[in-house]
C-alpha cells in the first residue's frame, strides 16, 4: 500500500514504467489465456483493459500509453481471429476499435483523477507543514532558535536550500539562519531589501526579478516585513502559484512568531530594567541612610574632639574617640553588605563551596561580635557531632553575623541573643533568637522580600540589606530561611542547610589513629 | 648603632600610609614608604626587617611584588594589605609566600600585633609555649591545660605544633593539609575540619568560641598570640 501511495508523488523512470507496463500486460495475457474457451473475447478484453486502467491510474504518464499500445497489439495478436497474426477479421473490427477507445478514454479519466488525487495530498502535505510549523514555533523561543526551526521548516517543505534574512532592529538586514543541512544560499541583499521595502515575493515564475535564482518571500508584519525568508528553488524551476503561495502562507507564519518573540523579549528587558531600577533606588535610600546615621555620630564627635578637647576630661575624650570607631565599624560592616549584595546580584552566583563545620562558623562570628563589645548578649547551644557541611564559609559566616546583627540593633541592652544549631530531617538547622519587639505585623516572609521589592525601609536601617542577603546566600545554597514570633515574645530566624549527602568522617584512611 | 627595625611600606593610598608611618614610627621602626610596587621593591634593596604591602597597586599586581621579592630565595617576612574583603586573593598571596594579612578596614592594635608576629617570624623554636592556662612543649609533644594533661593523636599534634610555631601568624588551610598530612592532600579540606574539631574539642573550654586557634574564615587558622 505504501509503494503505491507513493507512486502518486514520484513518477517512476522510463525503464521501471516500461517494465510495469510489461507485467501488467502479461499478466493479463495469462489471465485471457486461462478464461479461452470459456469465456467470450469480450470477457478476455476487459481483463486487459483493467490493466490499463491500473496503469493509468497508480502510475500514469507515458507508462499508461505504452500500457495500452501493448494491450491491444497483444489483444489482436494472442485472441482476435486470426490468432497469432496481427490480422483482423472484418466481424471483430468493432470490438477492437471498441477496446481502443474505451481503453483511451479510461486511461484519460483514471489519468485526471490520479492528477486530482495528488493534488489533494499535496494540499493536505502543505497544511500538514503549516501546523506542524505552528506547533514547533509556539512555545516561548528566542529569535534565533525561531529563525534555525523556520529554515528547518522550509528545507523540509521545498526540499531545497532556504535561509531567513531578518531586519535587525537597528535597520540593517542580516542572515539569520540557514537550514543546516543544505549547501549555502547566496543572498541579494538588495534584492531582500526591496522585498523588506515593497512586501511581495519576488524570483523565478514571480514575474518580478526574474533573473534571480531564488525566491524572495517577504515575512510580513505591521508596518513593513521584518525580513525575507529565501528558498533557492533555482532560475529554471517550474514551481508555480501554488508552491508560492504555500511558501507566503509559511513566511507570514514565521513572521508573526518572530514579531511576537521580538515583543516578548522587549517586554522582558523592561521589566528587568524596571526592576533593576527598583533595587538600585532600594539600595541608594538603604545605603544613604545607613551610612549617614554613623557619619552623622563620627562628624559630630571629631568635631567636639578638635573644638573642646582643652575642655573635655580624659574619659570623655576617650568615650568620643571609642564612639568614632565604633561607628566606622559599622560603616565597615555595611559596605561589606553591599559589596556582597553586588555579587550577588550580579549574575548567578558562584559560590567557593568546601566542606564546613557549622561549630567553626559560629565560632568565628561570635568570636567577632565579641570583639564588638556584644559578649555578655549571646548565648550558644550546638547539637554535639554535627556533619560537616558543603558551603561558601565567608557567604554563611556574613549572613549569620546579619542575623545577629538584627538582633543586636532590635532586642533591649540586656536581652538575651541565643544561638542554637541542630540536625534535623537530614539538614543542619540554625536559629537566631531574640526577646526583642518581634515582628510585627505582615507575613514574615516577606520581610526577605523587602529589599527585592523596594518598599519602604523601616527606621531601623539595614534590615532590608542584610535580609535580603541571607535569602540570597541561603537559597543559593540550596536551603530555607524563614522567620516568626517567639511563645513569649521576640523573633526568631531559622535557616537549614541540606546537610552533606556522603558525610566525609567515614572516611577510613583518617580515623585509624589512636 | 641603628637598633630600630626597617619596615617597607609600599601602599598608593597616602592617607593610610601617613597613618601607617605614623603608628609604625611612633611604635619604634624605621619607616620607608613608597606608592609604587616598583619604587618598593627599590626600596628593599637594603633588606629590611618587614614589608608591608597593599595588594591593590597602581602599576602592578601586588602579587607580582612578592613574587620579586620572594625570588632568589629573599625571605623577608611580608604583611599582606587587602581593601577587599576577597578571601581567594588573599589566599593566593599567603600561598605564594605572604607570611599574613590585615583587611581594611584595620585598628591600630590588630596592626601591631600583625607586625610583631611577622617580625618574630624567623624563629619557630621549640620549647615550651605557654598560653592562658594552656602550655605546649614542643619538644616533648607534652600538651597541658591547667596542669592537666592532654592526650592529643599524633595528627592533632602535628596540626598544633604547626600553628603554634607559627603563633600569632595566620596558616592557610593548604599550607597546613600540605605540612601536616602531604602535598597530595592540599584538597581534602574535610580532613581538616574533621580534626580541627577534635582538636579543639580536647584544648578549648568552649569549641564553639575559641581561644586558642582562631578561624580566619575563607583563609585558614590563626593560634592566638598575646
Amino acid at each position: 500500500m505504501d509503494t503505491l501511495e507513493t507512486s502518486f508523488r514520484r513518477s517512476v523512470g522510463p525503464v521501471v514504467g516500461a517494465m510495469i507496463a510489461v507485467v501488467l500486460v502479461v499478466l493479463a495475457t495469462l489471465a485471457a489465456w486461462a478464461m479461452d474457451g470459456q469465456y467470450s473475447l469480450a470477457s478476455q478484453a476487459i481483463v486487459y483493459l483493467m490493466a490499463v486502467v491500473l496503469a493509468a491510474f497508480f502510475v500514469g504518464g507515458p507508462t499508461s500509453i505504452v500500457t495500452t499500445v501493448l494491450a491491444v497489439l497483444s489483444l489482436n495478436y494472442f485472441y482476435i481471429p486470426p490468432r497469432y497474426t496481427l490480422d483482423i477479421d472484418q466481424e471483430y473490427l468493432v470490438d477492437f476499435a471498441a477496446l481502443i477507445v474505451v481503453s483511451v478514454v479510461v486511461s484519460g479519466l483514471a489519468a485526471r483523477l490520479r492528477a486530482q488525487t495528488a493534488r489533494a495530498r499535496e494540499g493536505e502535505r502543505r497544511a500538514r507543514e503549516t501546523y506542524a510549523l505552528a506547533e514547533s514555533i509556539g512555545g516561548r523561543m528566542s529569535e534565533s532558535e525561531l529563525a534555525r526551526i523556520a529554515a528547518h521548516a522550509l528545507h523540509k517543505a521545498f526540499g531545497v536550500p532556504c535561509c531567513l534574512v531578518l531586519k535587525s532592529t537597528e535597520g540593517s538586514l542580516v542572515r539569520a539562519a540557514q537550514a543546516p543541512e543544505t549547501a549555502a544560499v547566496a543572498v541579494d541583499l538588495d534584492a531582500a531589501a526591496w522585498v523588506v521595502d515593497n512586501p511581495m515575493t519576488i524570483g523565478p515564475t514571480t514575474g518580478y526579478w526574474p533573473r534571480l535564482p531564488a525566491w524572495y518571500v517577504p515575512m510580513p508584519t505591521e508596518p513593513g516585513a521584518l525580513g525575507v525568508a529565501v528558498i533557492d528553488v533555482g532560475e529554471g524551476t517550474d514551481r508555480g502559484e501554488e508552491d508560492r503561495r504555500h511558501a507566503e502562507a509559511l513566511a507570514r507564519q514565521i513572521a508573526v512568531a518572530i514579531g511576537r518573540a521580538r515583543l516578548g523579549a522587549q517586554a522582558e528587558a523592561a521589566a528587568r530594567d524596571a526592576a533593576a531600577e527598583s533595587v538600585r533606588s532600594a539600595l541608594l535610600a538603604s545605603i544613604s541612610h545607613d551610612f549617614r546615621t554613623p557619619l552623622a555620630v563620627i562628624v559630630g564627635a571629631a568635631g567636639t574632639l578638635a573644638a573642646q578637647r582643652d575642655r573635655l576630661d580624659e574619659d570623655k575624650c576617650l568615650a568620643l574617640l571609642a564612639t568614632i570607631e565604633h561607628e566606622a565599624a559599622q560603616m565597615s560592616v555595611i559596605a561589606e553588605n553591599i559589596l556582597q549584595l553586588a555579587r550577588l546580584s550580579s549574575g548567578p552566583l558562584a559560590l567557593r563551596r568546601d566542606w564546613q563545620s557549622i561549630e567553626e562558623i559560629v565560632g568565628s562570628v561570635v568570636g567577632r561580635h565579641r570583639h564588638r563589645g556584644s559578649e555578655r548578649r549571646l548565648s550558644v547551644h550546638l547539637a554535639h557531632g554535627l556533619p560537616l557541611v558543603r558551603a561558601d564559609a565567608v557567604l554563611l559566616s556574613q549572613l549569620l553575623s546579619n542575623l545577629i546583627d538584627n538582633a543586636l540593633r532590635h532586642a533591649p541592652g540586656d536581652s538575651p541573643i541565643e544561638i542554637e544549631a541542630r540536625l534535623k530531617d537530614g539538614a543542619i538547622e540554625v536559629a537566631v533568637k531574640d526577646r526583642g519587639p518581634g515582628l510585627g505585623d505582615g507575613d514574615p516572609a516577606r520581610l526577605f522580600e523587602t529589599f527585592v521589592r523596594g518598599r519602604s525601609e523601616s527606621d531601623k536601617g539595614g534590615v532590608g540589606l542584610g535580609l535580603a542577603i541571607a535569602k540570597a546566600v541561603i537559597d543559593a545554597h540550596g536551603g530555607r530561611i524563614w522567620a516568626r514570633n517567639r511563645p513569649g515574645g521576640g523573633a526568631e530566624f531559622r535557616f537549614t542547610l541540606p546537610a552533606a549527602a556522603v558525610e566525609p568522617g567515614a572516611d577510613a584512611a583518617m580515623v585509624a589513629e589512636p | 648603632m641603628n637598633a630600630a627595625p626597617r619596615i617597607v611600606v609600599i601602599e598608593d593610598d597616602a592617607e593610610i600610609r601617613l597613618f601607617l608611618r605614623t603608628s609604625l614610627e611612633g611604635a619604634g621602626y624605621t619607616v620607608a614608604t613608597a606608592a609604587r610596587g616598583r619604587d618598593g621593591i627599590h626600596q628593599t634593596q637594603e633588606p629590611p626587617a618587614l614589608v608591608i604591602l597593599d595588594l591593590g597597586l597602581p602599576d602592578m599586581d601586588g602579587v607580582d611584588v612578592i613574587r620579586r621579592l620572594r625570588a632568589d630565595g629573599g625571605d623577608v617576612p611580608i604583611l599582606i594589605l587587602s581593601a577587599r574583603s576577597d578571601e581567594t586573593q588573599k589566599v593566593r598571596a599567603l600561598d605564594l609566600g605572604a607570611d599574613d594579612y590585615l583587611t581594611k578596614p584595620f585598628g591600630i592594635a590588630e596592626l601591631m600585633a600583625r607586625v610583631r608576629a611577622a617580625l618574630r617570624r624567623s624563629g619557630g623554636p621549640g620549647g615550651t609555649i605557654e598560653h592562658d592556662g594552656l602550655s605546649i612543649d614542643l619538644d616533648r609533644h607534652r600538651v597541658r591545660r591547667n596542669g592537666d594533661d592532654i592526650h592529643l593523636t599524633p595528627t592533632e599534634f602535628k596540626l598544633l605544633d604547626r600553628l603554634v610555631r607559627a603563633r600569632g601568624r595566620v596558616v592557610t588551610h593548604r599550607q597546613l593539609l600540605a605540612d601536616v598530612w602531604g602535598a597530595d592532600f592540599v584538597e581534602h579540606t574535610h580532613y581538616l575540619r574533621i580534626y580541627m574539631g577534635q582538636l579543639r574539642a580536647k584544648i578549648e573550654a568552649d569549641p564553639a568560641d575559641p581561644r586558642f586557634i582562631l578561624t580566619e574564615m575563607g583563609v585558614g587558622y590563626r593560634f592566638a598570640d598575646e
